[in-house]
C-alpha cells in the first residue's frame, strides 16, 4: 500500500500541469506576496516645496532652494513650471554670479507650450532686467535665438506671444538687439506675419497656404506683433539719443579735454560692447556671386553685419521696405485695430524716408 | 579669428610622478578646446606659452625640480625636459624687437611665418633669488644674477623688450635694462659687465610682491607697472621717470592683478576670492569732470562696495566646487578631515587676464576652478574643465581659426621641433663663436594669379622706396594731357568768366557787410 502511495506521488511530481487558455497559471508553491498599497507617493524632488537641511547657513540654503528650483522649470506639468518661475522673481538672488544658471535655465521656456508659463516669463525676463542692467545684453545671443525660433514656431500659440518676448529686448536692450540681430529678426518677422520677401510664384504660394492655416486668435495677436514691430524700428532705424539706463553717462553734462573721450570709458550697461562686429565668431563663407550695384540683396542678408545706424537704414531700404509696405498697405486696408497699428508703422517708415532724404540733400 | 584661454595649475603634491596634471588651451567664445597638455604643473607663474597655434610652444618649469618642460602646440606630452642649473620659479619670454614688428607687418601679408620659430629671449627667477636669462635659438646662458634676497615670485618683459620686471618675496620689485642683462659679448674687463645695477629697485612694500603686470604703450614714455603685493596694496609706477604715481589700499591681501587694455581700469585677485575693479578713470559726481584717479603719489583706500559695483563675487561660491570635486571615490579616498581642511581655507583668486577687448575677464583660483567673466555685468559667462589644484597660470592669445586646429599633414617632425638644449654654464664671450641659425621664410603671394602689369608697380614701388631719401613716400601722378580743341577751351574760360564775376560779387558783399558790422560795433561802443 505504501509503496503504491509513494509511486502515486512521485508520479505527481512529473505531470505537467496543463494551462487553460484565459485562466491565469497558478502561482508556484513558493511564491511571496510582496504587493502593497499606499495611499500617496511622495517624490521629493518634483515637489516645489523642499524641507532644507539643518546645519547650513542663510546663504547657502537659499542657493540650494534656488538650484532646486531651476531644475523643476523642466517639471512635467505646466502649473508646476509656473509656480516655478513665480518662485524665482520672488526670490531673485542680489549676487550676480547666480543669474547665468537661471538664465541657462528658463531662457528654453520661450518656446513652453503652456500660455501661463510664457506670460509669467515675460514678467520675469522683465524683473531680471531691472535688477541686473545689462544682464539680457550678455545673454542676448540665446535669448534671441530662442525667439526667432518662437517667432517661426511650428505652434500658433507660441508663435502668437513670441513678440511679447520680443518686446522685452526692444525695452531692456534695444541697441545690442539691433546691432546683432537686426536682419535675422526682420526676416523673422515676414515669417511670423506670413509675408514674403520676393515676388516669385514659389514663395507666394507657400505664404498663402500658410496664412490660410491662420485662425482667429491669430489674427487677433497680428495686433501686438504690429506694436513690436513698430517699436523694433523706431529703436533700430532712429539715433537713441538717450539710453534707458540712468547710470549711463549723460555726455550733455561731462567736462574733459576732449568732448568725445567719455566714449572711451568702460561702459556701465552695454555688455559684450563688441559682440556686434564678430570679430571671434566663425562663419561660412557666402558662395553667391557678389551683384555689385551698391545695393543689397536677399543673397546677402545673411552675411551683412548691420552694427551701425547706415547699414541699418540701407538694408531696410534696399531690401525690406517694399515688401513691408506693400504688405502693411493691404492691413491698412482691413481696418479696424490692425489697421490702426499698421498704419502708424507705415508713419515710422515714413518718418526714415523724410530723413533719409534731408541727409540726401544735405549732401 | 578665435580666442584662446590656457591654463595650468600647481599640481598636486601628493602626486609624485603629475599623472593627473593637465593644461589646457580653450576658447573663449564656443566650446572649442584647442590643445591639451599632459602631466603639466607649475609653480606660479612657471609657465609660459610663445603663443597659440601651430609651431608654438609651451615652456614649464617642474615644481621644485631643476627641469624645463617643453611642449609643442598640439602635441599632448613633453617634446624635451631641459636640465638646468637651478629649480626654477616663474619664466618670461620675449621676442626680439626686430623680428616681432617683421612678424606683424608680414604676418599676413607677404611671408609665411617660419614653421620655425622661437621666441628672443627666456628668463627665469630661482628660489635662491637669482634671475636666469637664455637666448632660445643658442641656447646659450647669457646672464645669472643675483636680483634678489628670497624666492623669485614673477618675471615680466615689457612688450618691447627693453626691461625686465622682477618681483619677490623679499618685498623688493627689480627692473632692469635688457641690454645690461646681455652684454656678455660687449665688456672687455669682467668686473663693469658683470656688477651692473638694476635700472630701478622698488622698495616700497612691506610683504611679499605676488604679481605685477607692465601696460604695452605705443611710446615707451608711457611704461607703467602695476605692481600687487600681500601688504594690500596695488602700486602703479611709471618706469621711465622712476615715479610712484598711485598706491591703493585694499582690505585683504592681494594675489594676482591684471589691467585692462586700454589702461581705464585694474583688476585685482583678493586672497578672500573676491575680485576689485579699480577704475582709473571716473566722472566726479559733484562736478562732472572727467577725470583721472590718483597720480602725483596720492594714496587712495579703496572703500568696501557693498552695492556691488565693482566686485566679482563668484570665486567665494564653494558649492559649485564641491560638486565637481566630491565624487564618492574622491571622498572615500580623502579621509574626512581633509576635506574640512579644505573647507575652511580660503580660497585665493590666484590668477587674472584680460580679453583682447577689454571686455572678458578671465580669472583661476586655488581651488583649480577658471571662469571666464563679462566686466560690465560681472557675470559668469564660461565654466572651464576645472584642476585638481591651485592655478599658477592663465595667458590669452588670439589667433585664426586654421592656425588653432593642427591639421596632420603639417606636422614638423621631431627633430626640426626642438628647441636647443639650454646651456647651464654661462656663455664665453667670444662673440665671434656666437652663431645663429635661422629659417627665412618664404613668400605666401601666389605667384599665379600675378600679372606683368601688377609685377611692373610693384617693382617701380619697390624702385621708389629704394631711391627715396626722405621719409615721406609719395608718387608723381601724371594725368593724361587734355587735347585742347578749341571747344573745351571756350567752355572752361566761360566757366571761369561765371565764377569770377561769382568771386567779384561775393567779394563786394563781404565788404558791405564788414562795413555794416563795423559800424553796428562803432555804435555800440
Amino acid at each position: 500500500m505504501a509503496t503504491k502511495r509513494k509511486k502515486a506521488q512521485k508520479a505527481k511530481d512529473f505531470v505537467k500541469p496543463k494551462l487553460k487558455v484565459g485562466k491565469t497559471a497558478a502561482k508556484p508553491d513558493n511564491h511571496t506576496d510582496t504587493s502593497f498599497t499606499a495611499k500617496t507617493i511622495s517624490l521629493p524632488n518634483q515637489s516645489i516645496a523642499k524641507k532644507s537641511k539643518s546645519g547650513v547657513s542663510e546663504e547657502q540654503k537659499q542657493e540650494i532652494d534656488l538650484s532646486h528650483h531651476l531644475s523643476l522649470t523642466k517639471h512635467h506639468a505646466s502649473a508646476t513650471r509656473k509656480e516655478v518661475l513665480i518662485y524665482i522673481d520672488q526670490h531673485l538672488p542680489s549676487n550676480p554670479s547666480l543669474y547665468k544658471q537661471i538664465f541657462t535655465s528658463i531662457i528654453p521656456l520661450i518656446l513652453d507650450q503652456s500660455a501661463s508659463v510664457r506670460t509669467t516669463l515675460v514678467a520675469l525676463f522683465n524683473k531680471c532686467a531691472n535688477m541686473q542692467p545689462g544682464i539680457l545684453e550678455l545673454h542676448i545671443r540665446s535669448i534671441a535665438l530662442f525667439i526667432h525660433s518662437a517667432m517661426t514656431h511650428l505652434h500658433p500659440e507660441i508663435r502668437n506671444s513670441s513678440t511679447k518676448f520680443l518686446n522685452v529686448l526692444v525695452e531692456h536692450a534695444p541697441q545690442s538687439l539691433s546691432k546683432s540681430f537686426f536682419v535675422k529678426t526682420m526676416r523673422s518677422y515676414f515669417t511670423l506675419m506670413s509675408w514674403t520677401l520676393t515676388d516669385d510664384k514659389k514663395s507666394v504660394s507657400l505664404a498663402i497656404t500658410t496664412s490660410a492655416a491662420i485662425g482667429g486668435s491669430v489674427k487677433k495677436a497680428r495686433i501686438g506683433h504690429l506694436a513690436v514691430l513698430k517699436a523694433f524700428l523706431q529703436a533700430s532705424l532712429f539715433p537713441q539719443l538717450s539710453d534707458s539706463a540712468e547710470s549711463e553717462i549723460n555726455p550733455a553734462i561731462v567736462v574733459s579735454v576732449h568732448p568725445q573721450s567719455y566714449k572711451y570709458l568702460i561702459p556701465a550697461a552695454t555688455s559684450q560692447a563688441f559682440a556686434p562686429l564678430k570679430l571671434f565668431a566663425n562663419e561660412l563663407p557666402n558662395n553667391s556671386k557678389d551683384i555689385d550695384d551698391g545695393k543689397f540683396h536677399i543673397s546677402d542678408l545673411d552675411t551683412i553685419t548691420a552694427e551701425d545706424l547706415d547699414t541699418r537704414r540701407k538694408v531696410f531700404v534696399d531690401v525690406f521696405q517694399k515688401p513691408v509696405v506693400k504688405n502693411l498697405n493691404s492691413l491698412v486696408k482691413e481696418g479696424g485695430e490692425v489697421g490702426r497699428e499698421a498704419n502708424s508703422c507705415m508713419t515710422i517708415i515714413d518718418n526714415l524716408e523724410q530723413e533719409l532724404k534731408k541727409v540726401a540733400e544735405d549732401e | 579669428m578665435d580666442e584662446s584661454v590656457f591654463y595650468i595649475a600647481e599640481g598636486d603634491p601628493n602626486d609624485k610622478h603629475s599623472q593627473e596634471s593637465f593644461a589646457l588651451a580653450t576658447s573663449i567664445h564656443n566650446s572649442q578646446q584647442h590643445a591639451s597638455f599632459r602631466q603639466a604643473d607649475a609653480p606660479k607663474n612657471g609657465a609660459i606659452l610663445s603663443g597659440s597655434g601651430q609651431g608654438e610652444r609651451l615652456i614649464v618649469a617642474a615644481p621644485n625640480k631643476a627641469l624645463l618642460n617643453v611642449y609643442s602646440w598640439g602635441k599632448e606630452s613633453p617634446d624635451q625636459r631641459i636640465p638646468l642649473p637651478e629649480a626654477l620659479t616663474c619664466l618670461a619670454l620675449v621676442e626680439h624687437p626686430n623680428t616681432r614688428l617683421f612678424s606683424e607687418f608680414h604676418r599676413n601679408s607677404e611671408f609665411k611665418l617660419p614653421s620655425y620659430r622661437v621666441p628672443w629671449l627666456l628668463a627665469g627667477g630661482s628660489k635662491s633669488g637669482k634671475i636666469y636669462v637664455w637666448e632660445l635659438s643658442s641656447g646659450s646662458l647669457l646672464c645669472v644674477k643675483e636680483a634678489h634676497y628670497q624666492n623669485v615670485t614673477v618675471v615680466k618683459f615689457s612688450k618691447c623688450g627693453t626691461f625686465l620686471v622682477a618681483g619677490s618675496d623679499d618685498a623688493r620689485c627689480t627692473v632692469w635694462k635688457t641690454l645690461d642683462l646681455i652684454a656678455v659679448f660687449d665688456g672687455d674687463n669682467d668686473e663693469s659687465s658683470r656688477n651692473f645695477k638694476p635700472y630701478l629697485a622698488i622698495t616700497d612694500n612691506t610683504l611679499a610682491v605676488t604679481d605685477l603686470v607692465l601696460n604695452e604703450p605705443g611710446v615707451i614714455n608711457d611704461l607703467k607697472l602695476y605692481t600687487v603685493s600681500r601688504d594690500n596694496t596695488l602700486r602703479i609706477y611709471d618706469i621711465i621717470t622712476k615715479q610712484l604715481l598711485t598706491t591703493f589700499i585694499l582690505s585683504e591681501a592681494i594675489e594676482s592683478v591684471v589691467a585692462d587694455p586700454a589702461g581705464r581700469a585694474v583688476y585685482v585677485g583678493l586672497s578672500n576670492g573676491l575680485i576689485r575693479t579699480i577704475p582709473l578713470y571716473n566722472i566726479n559726481p559733484n562736478t562732472s569732470v572727467l577725470e583721472s584717479i590718483g597720480g602725483n603719489q596720492k594714496i587712495i583706500t579703496v572703500e568696501s562696495d557693498p552695492n556691488l559695483k565693482f566686485t566679482f563675487l563668484h570665486h567665494q561660491q564653494r558649492i559649485s566646487a564641491d560638486a565637481n570635486k566630491t565624487s564618492i571615490l574622491h571622498k572615500n579616498l580623502n579621509n574626512k578631515k581633509n576635506d574640512t581642511e579644505n573647507a575652511n581655507k580660503p580660497i585665493h583668486v590666484t590668477k587674472l587676464a584680460i580679453s583682447l577687448d577689454g571686455t572678458n575677464l578671465i580669472s583661476g583660483d586655488s581651488l583649480g576652478r577658471v571662469y571666464v567673466s563679462d566686466i560690465v555685468t560681472r557675470q559668469v559667462v564660461k565654466t572651464f574643465t576645472p584642476c585638481n589644484s591651485p592655478i599658477s597660470q592663465i595667458q590669452v592669445s588670439s589667433a585664426p581659426f586654421e592656425a588653432l586646429n593642427v591639421s596632420s599633414n603639417s606636422k614638423v617632425d621631431k627633430k626640426h621641433r626642438l628647441i636647443p638644449q639650454l646651456k647651464r654654464v654661462l656663455t664665453g664671450r667670444d662673440a665671434t663663436e656666437h652663431q645663429l641659425n635661422l629659417e627665412i621664410p618664404s613668400e605666401s603671394r601666389d605667384e599665379s594669379d600675378e600679372n606683368f602689369a601688377v609685377w611692373l608697380s610693384r617693382k617701380t614701388q619697390e624702385d621708389l622706396e629704394f631711391k627715396n631719401l626722405s621719409g615721406v613716400n609719395s608718387s608723381v601722378k601724371k594725368v593724361a594731357n587734355i587735347t585742347s580743341d578749341s571747344e573745351s577751351k571756350k567752355e572752361l574760360e566761360d566757366k571761369l568768366a561765371k565764377l569770377s564775376s561769382a568771386y567779384t560779387q561775393l567779394r563786394s558783399k563781404h565788404e558791405e557787410l564788414l562795413k555794416e558790422h563795423s559800424k553796428v560795433l562803432n555804435n555800440k561802443a
